[in-house]
């Protein structure tokens, strides 16, 4: 009840603005806070770190100050990106096959409880597996080249993608469903009208883990076999002991990583208001 | 044998030790467990051994303070060293580190020049992976001509058996070692047979430990080199006490195979005129250069400060056990079987 008497006299409270002064920045800064707050955070923990790397001489090779990282990466940026591309279109590659495959999958455990029965705890024991550890298996399997890669990266980001659309199918609204098949609507129907659009942001939420999931895959798989690739590139880097070559070559990974789920957001956006206009 | 056991520093209180093997406990450190078994404890310490994930990652474990002593094959030391790691070696124990490439027994590679145009699988965190341009060079082959797989340790030997490549670079200590347990004869061909003198494991420290507390220092380096000379004399004790301290090691023969060969080969590169002349532990000052001047070329950038030979190893400790001839002969023997992999 506290709750209920302290709304109102906020709302009746509401700080009154001087005539002829421009607009308090506060609700501005409010707005803007999602951005500059994590913004002066990691500039905040940057200058830190330099500043702890020079006065305790901490040599480059164990922990380099951000300057010289910010330096290697002036200086070695067309060679990262020259080894981003094969790293990001395995990505794809990988994300792709894991989201058709999850949701396929997902489709089928969820219209067949035989089927449902016999591999739902099944993926859940297979998602409890440290994956990682049968990473070299994909080389035994399917050789070094990238479709081990690609293969070992669906492999660890098909999961997340089969469990939140098997989540969002099951979980769709009964009286929806009810009101389909009473207007004589087909499965095929109530499945596209009905249970995909419910499901939309489960799937969504899936995939986004799963695209995350599918650069580390590949980053993995480039540690195990490789001969392009920002996980290649590192493990280049780590042999000379240029270490702050390995951090720069990090931040392009962090920001493929970051373009590539803004890409996945992008498109659940489209999508919903797609389904949204309907 | 001179090897009697060495007077003992006074370390004061028993004390743990945290030390880093360069690699998996596997042939070429039974030596390290032999110590903690034998030759340690009557100084007063209690040895942590920590198994490592190649020469580089333990040299930075030391640097930062994770473990105090390690094990550290020379040429990586020194490229840590180059690169402002305040590390030393307090001893060197063989003499060859077997870095090379590899080939199976039936391949058309021969010589290093049958390697233009084919497919070599490295690891790229190994320590010989960086020398290889060097390699080329001494024996006139274009690297470029090389079509070059990173692979993990995990797999490397096995793309090799399964011919998904051509040949790999490698320690062939381990790798050889590693085939030939599975029934798979490997040849190499070594960078030292290239004139490419590379000293295998250094005992590696913190210069700051030998400074602050070099009495620890020489325990540690005395009862290792002990050890050393145990394992060389009882290849069969050292053998069994090893299978004791690490027990996975007594599972299956294919298991007790790789470490007695590994052992072996091992201590092929211990079998060598700085050992026979100057005792066990000596670093070769002229080998230090030779292998700093290829840092400084191949993986240093032009003008970068090369380190002083003082501040890479010290002989302080070392040339305490030395064998004799009749004893030399024995090992020579002993380990001849491995000649055709090493030579």
């Amino acid at each position: 009840m506290t709750a209920e008497y302290s709304a109102v006299p906020r709302i009746a409270i509401a700080p009154a603005r001087p005539a002829g002064k421009p607009a308090l920045t506060g609700p501005r800064l409010s707005q803007a806070r999602p951005v500059i707050l994590p913004l002066m955070t990691a500039a905040v923990v940057l200058l830190v770190w330099q500043i702890v790397v020079a006065v305790l001489r901490i040599p480059a090779v164990i922990l380099p100050p951000p300057a010289e990282i910010g330096y290697e990466l002036w200086r070695v940026l067309p060679v990262l990106l020259h080894h981003a591309v094969p790293t990001t279109l395995d990505s794809l590659m990988a994300f792709f096959s894991a989201s058709a495959l999850g949701v396929g999958v997902a489709i089928v455990i969820t219209y067949s409880p035989f089927l449902r029965d016999m591999l739902y705890p099944n993926l859940v024991l297979f998602q409890l597996i440290p994956k990682v550890a049968l990473a070299p298996l994909f080389v035994v399997w399917l050789g070094i080249g990238s479709q081990s890669r690609v293969a070992f990266a669906t492999f660890v980001s098909f999961f997340p993608v089969v469990i939140s659309a098997a989540v969002g199918f099951a979980n769709v609204e009964c009286s929806a469903l009810r009101l389909c098949r009473s207007l004589t609507a087909s499965e095929w129907q109530c499945f596209t009208i009905v249970r995909f659009p419910f499901a939309l942001p489960a799937i969504f939420s899936g995939m986004k883990i799963a695209m995350t999931m599918a650069v580390i895959g590949v980053i993995i798989g480039e540690f195990i076999s490789a001969q392009a690739g920002l996980g290649f590139y590192i493990l280049y880097a780590s042999s000379r002991m240029e270490t702050a070559v390995i951090f720069a070559a990090l931040f392009v990974l962090c920001v493929i990583g970051v373009a590539l789920f803004g890409a996945v957001a992008l498109a659940e956006e489209l999508v919903r208001r797609s389904y949204g206009r309907r | 044998m001179s090897a009697a056991l060495l007077p003992m520093p006074a370390v004061a209180e028993p004390r743990n030790v945290k030390f880093t093997l360069a690699w998996l406990a596997q042939g070429n450190f039974v030596y390290v467990f032999v110590a903690r078994a034998k030759t340690m404890k009557p100084r007063g310490i209690d040895l942590e051994i920590a198994r490592g994930f190649g020469s580089m990652a333990s040299a930075q474990g030391i640097a930062t303070g994770q473990f105090e002593f390690g094990i550290v094959a020379a040429p990586p030391l020194i490229l840590s060293v180059a690169k402002d790691l305040p590390l030393i070696a307090l001893a060197t124990c063989d003499y060859d580190s077997t870095m090379g490439v590899g080939a199976l027994d039936d391949s058309p590679i021969l010589k290093p020049q049958d390697l233009a145009g084919k497919k070599v699988a490295s690891v790229p965190t190994s320590g010989e992976f960086p020398f290889f341009p060097a390699y080329a060079e001494k024996v006139g082959l274009d690297a470029k001509s090389i079509e070059f797989v990173h692979v993990d340790n995990k797999v490397l030997e096995r793309v090799l058996m399964e011919k998904q490549v051509d040949a790999i670079t490698s320690f062939a200590l381990g790798s050889a070692s590693t085939m030939l347990s599975k029934g798979v004869s490997s040849r190499w061909m070594l960078y030292s047979a290239a004139g490419i003198r590379n000293h295998g494991q250094t005992v590696a420290t913190q210069r700051k430990t030998l400074e602050t507390d070099p009495w620890l220092c020489e325990a540690i380096s005395d009862g290792l080199l002990e050890a050393l000379a145990y394992t060389l004399s009882n290849p069969q004790d050292s053998l069994e006490l090893f299978r004791k301290e690490v027990p996975e090691m007594a599972l299956n023969p294919s298991s007790k195979e790789f470490a007695r060969i590994g052992l072996g080969m091992w201590q092929h590169g211990i079998d060598r005129p700085e050992a026979h002349q100057h005792g066990l532990g000596w670093s070769d000052p002229a080998a230090f250069t030779e292998t700093t001047d290829l840092v400084m070329r191949y993986l240093m950038e032009p003008g970068a400060k090369r380190p002083d030979p003082e501040a890479i190893f010290t002989n302080r400790f070392a040339s305490k056990i030395k064998l004799g001839a009749p004893e030399w002969a024995d090992i020579r023997a002993r380990v001849s079987e491995f000649d055709k992999y090493l030579s």
